[in-house]
């Protein structure tokens, strides 16, 4: 199995790489799956979903895939929300989906080959009931056990360890 | 030799029906501006082994039908028939409500109340179960002489995979207190650590 292009969520003013797909909910809830194109190996669900947290509810924005025009084996045109969400172009509430988004951050440590089988520093969890953020939760990879941390901080830490980084670097174009 | 050559050519000429039909039962797969979006973005990295596996995988595959087209042109009606005779599910494949799972029988009424969803932002259509209402009233169509509509709860293992927590709304026989048709409104893979 290759590794897949994860979604894209904008929260809090930053964009993450999103390893958890709420539409296939939807898909399932409604048994209805639209026909997207797999354009690549490393997408095969056929579409990259955009969302965004605003006011602790979580929202589809935007999806980039292609569909399958159907009159020809050659044809397809790409995917608008309107196609799955019709009267709704713009912003839709994800009130299907109950379940955790993971959203990773920092460096990796781990490459896995695998669908989002990768690990990286930090995971931000995000628990989710009908659409609406019930908890979030910082969980650090380097340590065995579920350590709470504001997300300011984990932040901090990174970015004081990157100016370490710069600085160490300038002193030895110095010497 | 003639025959050598002969049986070389029929396996070249089973390679190319094979392409062509593979080309035209498959969508195209790659667009001009998709595949430019992808070879553009730094995400997109293809790995070295991927690239050999290509440029080795796809020659020698060629080659094989070429060279053994009778056992391929086989395998390809197989694959063929099975397409066109799908092996029905095992009933343990598929979830279905069961008499265990049943919480409480209620009224159209009290189940739409219920479900109605709301946001501020006004995305969600103003109907019972917002987004899922079409799938709902294809699920109502359903419904038969005697039927009731009960909720229902179930924490479903499929044969593969991790169990399924299902919640929905069921159509119930009154006559048989037989469960049938049911609308999923939350369906969540739950892991071990979970459940």
């Amino acid at each position: 199995m290759t590794d897949q292009f994860p979604e894209r969520l904008h929260y809090q003013n930053r964009e993450y790489s999103m390893c958890t797909n709420p539409l296939e909910d939807y898909f399932e809830l409604t048994g209805i799956r639209p026909k997207f194109v797999e354009t690549s190996s490393a997408l095969w669900r056929g579409y990259e979903g955009k969302w965004v947290i605003i006011h602790d509810r979580l929202y589809l924005i935007g999806i980039d895939g292609c569909l399958s025009n159907g009159t020809s084996a050659f044809s397809s045109r790409f995917a608008t929300l309107e196609d799955i969400f019709p009267g709704f172009p713009k912003r839709v509430f994800a009130h299907w989906y109950t379940g955790t988004i993971r959203l990773p951050y920092g460096n990796r440590l781990d490459y896995d080959h695998g669908e989002y089988g990768s690990s990286f520093e930090y995971d931000l969890m995000i628990e989710v009931s009908k659409g609406v953020i019930t908890s979030t939760t910082i969980r650090e990879n380097t340590v065995p056990e579920k350590t709470s941390f504001s997300l300011e901080k984990i932040i901090e830490r990174i970015e004081s360890k990157e100016a370490l980084k710069a600085q160490e670097t300038q002193g030895d174009l110095f010497l | 030799m003639i025959y050598f050559y002969s049986y070389l050519a029929l396996g070249f000429l089973t390679l190319v029906i094979l392409y062509t039909t593979h080309r035209i039962r498959e969508p195209r797969k790659h667009s001009s501006t998709l595949k430019a979006l992808f070879h553009s973005s730094p995400r997109h990295r293809i790995e070295w082994k991927e690239r050999l596996l290509e440029s080795i995988v796809i020659p020698l595959t060629a080659l094989f039908v070429v060279v053994v087209w009778p056992y391929a042109l086989y395998k390809y009606l197989v694959i063929l028939y099975m397409n066109f005779n799908p092996r029905p599910k095992s009933s343990d494949e598929e979830f279905s409500v069961d008499v265990a799972h049943l919480i409480e029988e209620l009224s159209i009424n009290e189940i739409e109340s219920r479900e109605r969803v709301y946001d501020p932002l006004g995305s969600v259509p103003d109907l019972p179960f917002g987004h899922l209402n079409s799938t709902w009233n294809t699920f109502l169509h359903k419904a038969e002489a005697y039927d009731a509509i009960w909720s229902f709860e179930a924490h479903w293992k499929p044969r593969w995979g991790s169990t399924v927590h299902k919640v929905g709304y069921a159509l119930v026989n009154q006559k048989k207190h037989q469960p049938g048709a049911f609308f999923l409104t939350l369906n969540n893979e739950t892991w071990p650590s979970e459940s």
